[in-house]
């Protein structure tokens, strides 16, 4: 019987444990450059010199068209004063780096190859539900094709939807410590 | 002839189980039907808080214990109920071999199997927007289940009851409803009471420093000075006396008073940095908290609405880059909400308040193309809300056939998606 009580305080103890456990920091090189998750705005606006449009996107365009793009968790109220100045968002926590390309032939293809061949790994059709406060129940669907780094680290790529006839991108978000159900809600923004 | 026996029971099994489980009707008002297959509704409308507290017992009640309660009846079988509601025997026995035979227990499960409680939320189009099952947790003899929810558009609630144990269930429930008024609430005594600090965000550049409630009578009479520093825009210390049905003269001048603020003067603060109000907006809010109580409160929800809408269906950009194509669907989509919610007139003056404060551009920079599309997107969204009414799946379908129509303006002055 003390083998049988043994035991389970184990396993509760390795559970409790794992539940507990949370994403450490994570780095990654894409088009030449180091990106860490997670970071504060502040800390990413800093270091890689993004520029700001309010209320809250900070932005860059870097060569080839290539547009990086920060997501991060906001709060309700960061983004009804529509003229705030860069600094009110500083403390937020990104959640995402986008990198967003003009859509021409290749460039879809192109990108997965390289992200494939970056990490050994290969994208997967991924389905889910999303999880949103004001999504009907039909909406909720979603499929991405999401590449996992790690568990803490995804990799998304998705081009604007069909009926967006001009002005197409494609976007690849590394998106850090995210529900799947979250990832299937942000991976349409910036689109 | 062993196969035959082995198969019979699993049969009767199957059927046994099949035949105990049912749904069974909820009236708004507390009451369960039994022998009604329909699922009940119960009316929500938008910014209503809702809570549901259901208690399930697996006993017989022979009296349905009170008016405001639910009265009691079985799931299975029959009841034979009086004229006054009291129900006086139960039998349960459903009119099948099969019932007749869990009634017997040959197949029973011993283990104990609890009642649930399904709610599905719909809007007012029908549209199912969520599906929740209950949780319950024991509490004495009987099970709590509690649903509990801010309801973000109006519609319906449809609620539905299993039961798959053989007893028969009764089910006692109570709703509570009210609104939230996550505002400024001025007269009487709704006023969250708080000491907690005065918040000291920005609002367009500016921050409420201190309101003062010079005074407030039983009729509701108040005035107050309110003091607001901007760093864009003009500041200033104006006193409003408002009377109900009256406004104020919003006359900037007087002195900011040194006393201590109270825990009402607290929560107009809060409140009004909340909504991100510049000067105007809040002047315009306070001077009509009589008449127009919910102006401040329904500006937040909508924010809230609307914000939420954009993230989750892949307009994102719209909240966080005011020049993006998406924004303009935030604009003309919030302004639909307002223009239901604050009424026609109430909707204008925040709108045109917002763009400019006592004469002074509130749009930074020397360029007007960012008024100009905002402008332009609030009143296609009035114009919306105008022609399809206030139903907010009408609403929607409208802003996205404008949309996605060229019906919007982007920051260029073109039609969005042309």
């Amino acid at each position: 019987m003390k083998y049988i009580i043994i035991t389970f305080v184990a396993l509760f103890a390795v559970l409790f444990k794992a539940q507990q456990e949370t994403c450490e920091s994570v780095s990654f090189t894409f088009s030449n450059t180091t990106w860490s998750l997670p970071s504060s705005v502040k800390e990413a606006v800093e270091k890689h010199r993004l520029k700001y449009k309010p209320p809250g996107f900070y932005y860059d365009l870097q060569q080839d068209s290539m547009e990086v793009i920060v997501d991060y968790h906001f709060e309700t109220g960061d983004f009804d004063n529509e003229y705030q100045p860069k600094e009110i968002l500083f403390p937020r926590v990104l959640h995402s780096y986008i990198f967003r390309f003009p859509e021409h032939p290749g460039v879809y293809d192109s990108l997965i190859t390289t992200i494939e061949q970056t990490f050994n790994k290969k994208f997967i059709l991924t389905k889910g539900l999303k999880v949103g406060r004001t999504l009907l129940e039909s909406e909720k669907p979603f499929e991405y094709y999401f590449l996992t780094v790690s568990p803490c680290l995804t990799i998304g790529i998705a081009s604007s939807p069909a009926r967006k006839k001009k002005d197409r991108k494609v976007v690849v978000r590394f998106m850090y410590d995210l529900p799947l159900g979250r990832m299937g809600v942000i991976m349409g923004n910036y689109l | 002839m062993k196969t035959h026996i082995l198969f019979l029971a699993f049969l009767f099994l199957t059927l046994h189980v099949l035949a105990q489980n049912e749904n069974i009707e909820l009236d708004p008002i507390y009451r369960v039907a039994a022998h009604d297959n329909s699922i009940k509704r119960i009316e929500i409308r938008k910014g209503e808080d809702i809570s549901i507290d259901f208690s399930v017992n697996s006993i017989l009640i022979k009296k349905s214990s009170g008016l405001l309660f639910l009265s009691s009846a079985p799931l299975i079988g029959q009841s034979v109920k009086t004229e006054n509601t009291m129900l006086r025997k139960y039998t349960p026995i459903n009119f099948s071999i099969t019932a007749g035979l869990a009634y017997l227990n040959l197949f029973g499960n011993k283990k104990r199997r609890k009642p649930g409680i399904n709610i599905k939320q719909f809007n007012s189009k029908g549209d199912l927007l969520n599906s929740e099952w209950l949780k319950g947790r024991n509490k004495g003899n009987s099970l709590e289940f509690i649903f509990d929810k801010n309801i973000l558009q109006d519609g319906y609630l449809e609620i539905a009851i299993n039961n798959p144990a053989k007893k028969a269930i009764v089910v006692r429930s109570e709703i509570n409803s009210k609104f939230s008024g996550k505002g400024i609430v001025i007269v009487g005594d709704s006023l969250p009471h708080t000491n907690s600090e005065i918040p000291n965000e920005p609002i367009d550049g500016g921050t409420f420093g201190e309101v003062v409630i010079i005074g407030t009578t039983e009729n509701g009479d108040f005035s107050f000075e309110a003091d607001y520093e901007a760093s864009l825009g003009p500041s200033g210390t104006w006193t409003v006396d408002v009377a109900p049905g009256s406004s104020g003269d919003g006359a900037p001048g007087g002195e900011p008073a040194g006393a201590d603020p109270g825990p009402e003067e607290k929560a107009i603060v809060r409140e009004l940095n909340k909504i991100q109000a510049n000067k105007c907006e809040a002047r315009y809010i306070i001077e009509h908290a009589i008449s127009d109580p919910f102006i401040g409160p329904s500006l937040y929800i909508n924010k809230q609405t609307v914000e939420d809408y954009l993230d989750d269906h892949n307009l994102g950009a719209g909240n966080t880059d005011g020049g993006s194509v998406e924004n303009a669907f935030k604009h003309a989509f919030f302004a639909a909400l307002n223009y239901c919610s604050l009424g026609s007139q109430n909707a204008q003056a925040m709108a045109d308040l917002h763009e400019i404060c006592d004469g002074v551009n509130m749009n930074p920079g020397e360029s007007n193309e960012q008024w100009f599309m905002d402008d332009y997107n609030n009143t296609e969204g009035f114009e919306i809300a105008h022609s399809v009414g206030c139903n907010e799946a009408d609403i929607l379908a409208a802003v996205w056939d404008e949309y996605e129509h060229g019906g919007l303006h982007d920051i260029n002055g073109n039609g969005t998606y042309q």
